[in-house]
C-alpha cells in the first residue's frame, strides 16, 4: 500500500469535516504519529503514585506505559516493554515496586525510568466503539444535552438542562490549541447561589464552605458561586466540574473512556458526594454518559456508511464573537469548541 | 432483601431474588422489580478495587433506594437512549450486567459477594 498522506486541508473545512477522518486506519496511524506520540497528552495525575515505588499502568496512544514515583520522589514514565524481546514487563494495573522484572527472561528494570486536586477514587473503563474524535468533539458540545440527557434532567428536575438551552447566557469558548470550554459562570453568577453548580447548598457541606472561606477570604463567595470548569484539553483530557475523563484511542473505530471523580485534599465531606454523583453519571451504567456513548457509537456506524461524505460543523459560525481575551466565543449551544478542535487538528496533521 | 442484624445474608435468599428479577425484566415489569427493593438495600456493582467499602471509590453502579427509582424512572421516560429503544449495539445493558456480578451491601456492615467482580468484564462485554 502506498503511503500517500491524505489531503487534510481538503478534508477539514471551517464548517464541515469529512467522514473518512473517523474511519480510515491510515488516518488513525497518522494521528498516532502526529498527535499521540508527538504533542502533549494527558497520561496520569501525580496523586495516583503517592509513595516512592508506587506505580500505575497507563496508555499513551497504543503504547503501554508505567507511571512510577521513584525513590527520588520524581514521577517517571516508562515504556512497558522489555528491551530484549518486547514482552510486557508489568502485568499488574497498579502496585508498589522498586523494579520491574520481565517474566520471559528475567530482564529487570529500575522504576525511575499540587494543587489540591487528587485522583485517588479509581477509574472506570468504558469501551466505546467509536473514533476518539467523536468524544473529544462532544465534550464541550452544549447542543446535545437537552436531547441526549433530557430523560435524566426531567426525572431529577435538574437545572443543568437550562444551562445548555438557547436561553442560556453561558458561552462556548475556543481556548486555542484545540482546547475548549463551556463557560457556565454567567448563569451561575446570575443565580448567585453558592454551591448551586454542585446541586447543593452551603448548609449541606459546611466544612468545605468554611475551609474555602478560611483559604480564600473575600473571594470565597464568588468561587463557590461560579463553580468548577467544564473544559476539554486537547487531545484526551476532559474535566467536567467534578469528573475527569481520559480518552484512549484503540483504533479508528474504537476507544476507551476512563472516568473518575475529582477529589480534593482534606475535603472528605465533598469527596464522598463527588464520588457518589460521578458514579451515578459516568461509565457504562451511568445515567448521563451511557447515553453519550450510545450517540458516539451511532455516529460511528453512520460515518462508516461513507455517504454522504461530510459532517456538519456550522452551528453558530455566523454569530461568533471575540471576547476580551481575544478568544472566539459562541452561545451555549454553538459548535465553537468543535471548530477549535478541528482547526488545531489540521495544523498538526498538515504540518510538514 | 434484608438480613437479620448480625447474620450474613442467606445465599439461597439471594438466588430467589435473582431469579424473579430476570423474569420480570424480560416482561419489562419494572414496577414489580422495583418492589423487590427494601428501603435500606444498596445496589452495588464494583469496578474492582476495594471490596469492603463502596462509598469512597468509583463503582459501575452504587445506588441507594432513591437512585434505583431514579434509574427506573429514567428508563420509563422512553428517552434513555442507551436502553430505549433497545440498542442493537452490543453494549451490556445494566440490568443484564447486574446479574453478572452483584454485591449487596447491608447497613450492618455485612457484605455478600455473589461473583468475583472484574473490571475487565466490562471492557470485553
Amino acid at each position: 500500500m502506498t503511503d500517500l498522506l491524505p489531503d487534510y486541508p481538503g478534508l477539514i473545512e471551517p464548517d464541515r469535516v469529512h467522514g473518512s477522518l473517523y474511519t480510515g486506519p491510515g488516518i488513525f496511524a497518522d494521528e498516532l504519529t502526529r498527535i499521540w506520540y508527538r504533542t502533549w497528552v494527558y497520561a496520569g495525575h501525580a496523586s495516583e503514585v503517592r509513595e516512592p515505588g508506587d506505580y500505575v499502568r497507563k496508555r499513551i496512544g497504543l503504547q503501554d506505559v508505567i507511571m512510577t514515583r521513584g525513590a527520588d520522589g520524581a514521577v517517571h514514565l516508562l515504556l512497558n516493554r522489555c528491551a530484549h524481546r518486547a514482552s510486557l514487563v508489568c502485568a499488574a494495573d497498579r502496585g508498589n515496586a522498586k523494579s520491574f522484572r520481565c517474566p520471559y527472561h528475567g530482564w529487570t528494570y529500575r522504576n525511575t525510568g499540587d494543587g489540591e486536586v487528587e485522583l485517588t477514587a479509581g477509574w472506570l473503563k468504558h469501551r466505546t466503539r467509536a473514533n476518539w474524535k467523536l468524544l473529544a468533539e462532544n465534550e464541550t458540545d452544549g447542543y446535545h444535552p437537552q436531547f441526549v440527557h433530557g430523560s435524566i434532567f426531567s426525572v431529577t428536575q435538574s437545572p443543568i438542562g437550562a444551562l445548555y438551552s438557547d436561553k442560556s447566557t453561558a458561552v462556548t469558548r475556543n481556548l486555542g490549541h484545540g482546547h475548549s470550554e463551556n463557560d457556565l459562570r454567567p448563569e451561575f453568577r446570575r443565580m448567585a447561589e453558592p454551591m448551586r453548580w454542585f446541586g447543593t447548598t452551603p448548609a449541606r457541606v459546611p466544612d468545605y464552605v468554611r475551609a474555602m472561606h478560611e483559604t480564600h477570604g473575600g473571594a470565597a463567595e464568588q468561587i463557590l458561586i461560579e463553580g468548577a470548569p467544564h473544559v476539554m484539553v486537547f487531545p484526551n483530557l476532559f474535566i467536567a466540574e467534578i469528573q475527569v475523563f481520559v480518552i484512549q484511542p484503540v483504533s479508528a473505530g474504537e476507544c476507551v473512556q476512563y472516568s473518575t471523580a475529582v477529589q480534593l485534599k482534606g475535603a472528605p465531606e465533598l469527596n464522598r458526594r463527588m464520588v457518589s454523583q460521578s458514579v451515578g453519571s459516568v461509565g457504562p451504567a451511568g445515567m448521563l454518559l451511557a447515553d453519550d456513548t450510545e450517540m458516539y457509537e451511532r455516529d460511528q456506524r453512520g460515518v462508516a456508511m461513507l455517504k454522504p461524505e461530510w459532517l456538519d460543523l456550522r452551528r453558530g459560525l455566523q454569530r461568533e464573537r471575540i471576547d476580551e481575551r481575544g478568544l472566539k466565543v459562541g452561545t451555549a449551544t454553538d459548535e465553537t469548541g468543535m471548530r477549535g478542535f478541528w482547526s488545531h487538528y489540521l495544523s498538526l496533521m498538515a504540518a510538514a | 432483601v434484608t438480613a437479620p442484624a448480625g447474620h450474613d445474608l442467606d445465599l439461597r435468599e439471594i438466588e430467589q431474588f435473582g431469579v424473579p428479577r430476570g423474569a420480570v425484566r424480560r416482561r419489562a415489569r419494572l414496577h414489580a422489580w422495583e418492589a423487590l427493593w427494601t428501603d435500606d438495600a444498596v445496589y452495588w456493582v464494583p469496578a474492582g478495587g476495594d471490596l469492603t467499602e463502596p462509598g469512597g471509590q468509583m463503582s459501575v453502579i452504587h445506588d441507594n433506594r432513591n437512585r434505583v427509582t431514579t434509574r427506573l424512572n429514567q428508563l420509563r421516560t422512553g428517552r434513555r437512549h442507551a436502553q430505549s429503544p433497545p440498542s442493537s449495539l452490543r453494549r451490556v445493558r445494566f440490568l443484564d450486567a447486574l446479574e453478572l456480578e452483584t454485591i449487596i451491601w447491608l447497613p450492618d456492615g455485612h457484605l455478600t459477594q455473589l461473583l468475583d467482580p472484574s473490571a475487565d468484564r466490562w471492557r470485553d462485554a
